[in-house]
């Protein structure tokens, strides 16, 4: 292909050596005002991004690409299990599950009686119930 | 570690509870890697922007555009893949100003002339706009100013992805990979538009340049 850089020894080359050079002094004669324009451009893309560093969604816009693989990964997981489970004819034995573990915890929830137990705690009283169950010879309480 | 983000301006204070010390302080170097990166290449890309646009205010608007852009949209990105990215951002920007004047260009053609001076009234005071620019002896200076000229009209007289792969090559120094990175395309075209460039400049310049 002819497009090849030309070599130091190469007329090209001084060519494009020489244009190099003028460029570069064009730059350095640049204006004061245009000097201070740049430097303020600079400033302000500065500030932009000190802005954006300070804003609790960057935190979030960070956290987001931080854990984006292993959130799409748990989605993914979820939705296999969900399209498995509703697939038809299958006998959704997650959804029974789910559905009976609800009803015990809205039961639970409901009972003023056992969630102040619950709280408070009463060694006596799993004691004596325990060796009632005991002396009747019927399962303990609870299980 | 404790000690450098003891040290961080109040800006950050701010996720302080969301962010530990070594983020902060990553996010500070950040920002000095930021401030030295735009310094070093605002001049020659003002340059770049100045030639393709042949219009000062247009080319810093174009700058300050592209800095905002990287700042707010790459600066998370290697610090390496900067410089191919602000060029291609910052040719994204003259594009858009060119689109810009031709539509301008139309609207004001139907309304009156503006006075002269007009558009300065809220420029500012500024010190630093008065200092005087590095200059060479006045007869060196005029031959330069000739040789500047002449390389800047030829060199804006260059087909668009002409000049963009002759300025990003040889000015502003990058490979052939990069420059393919911010021109949006492949190093053979690289290759051919900076070669044809080299050759339309020549033949217009001359021999004075070789």
């Amino acid at each position: 292909m002819s497009e090849q850089t030309p070599g130091p020894g190469d007329p090209q080359g001084g060519f494009e050596q020489r244009t190099r050079q003028v460029l570069e002094e064009s730059v350095q004669r640049l204006d004061g005002r245009t000097r201070s324009r740049l430097n303020q451009a600079r400033q302000r893309a500065l500030e932009a991004h000190a802005a954006r560093e300070r804003s609790p969604l960057s935190w979030l816009a960070g956290a987001r690409g931080r854990f984006a693989p292993a959130g799409a990964v748990a989605v993914l997981a979820l939705l296999a299990v969900v399209l498995w489970d509703a697939r038809p004819g299958g006998d959704a034995p997650l959804a029974a599950l789910a559905e009976g573990a609800a009803i015990e915890d809205l039961e639970l929830l409901a009972d003023n009686d056992a969630l102040e137990l619950a709280r408070e705690g009463d060694p006596e009283f799993y004691e004596w119930a325990l060796a009632e169950a005991d002396a009747a010879g019927a399962p303990a309480v609870g299980t | 570690m404790t000690a450098i983000a003891a040290t961080l301006p109040a800006v950050y204070s701010t996720p302080a509870a969301l962010r530990g010390p070594r983020e902060l302080a990553a996010s500070h170097l950040k920002s000095r890697e930021l401030d030295q990166f735009l310094a070093s290449i605002e001049r020659k890309a003002f340059k770049v922007a100045q030639i393709a646009l042949r219009h000062d205010d247009d080319a810093l608007d174009a700058v300050q555009d592209a800095m905002l852009s990287l700042v707010t949209t790459y600066a998370a990105r290697p610090s390496e893949e900067w410089k191919p990215l602000f060029y291609r951002i910052l040719e994204n920007k003259i594009r858009d100003q060119q689109r810009r004047r031709t539509v301008r260009g139309r609207v004001m053609a139907w309304l009156p002339v503006p006075r002269a001076g007009e558009d300065d009234e809220d420029e500012a005071w500024d010190p630093l706009a008065q200092a005087a620019s590095a200059e060479p002896p006045p007869v060196a200076r005029l031959e330069l100013d000739e040789a500047i000229g002449a390389l800047e009209q030829a060199i804006g007289a260059l087909p668009a992805r002409q000049q963009q792969a002759f300025l990003l090559r040889n000015f502003e120094g990058l490979d052939v990979a990069e420059t393919a990175t911010a021109m949006g395309c492949s190093e053979g075209s690289v290759k051919t538009h900076y070669f044809r460039a080299l050759q339309a400049l020549r033949a217009r310049l001359g021999d004075f340049w070789t």
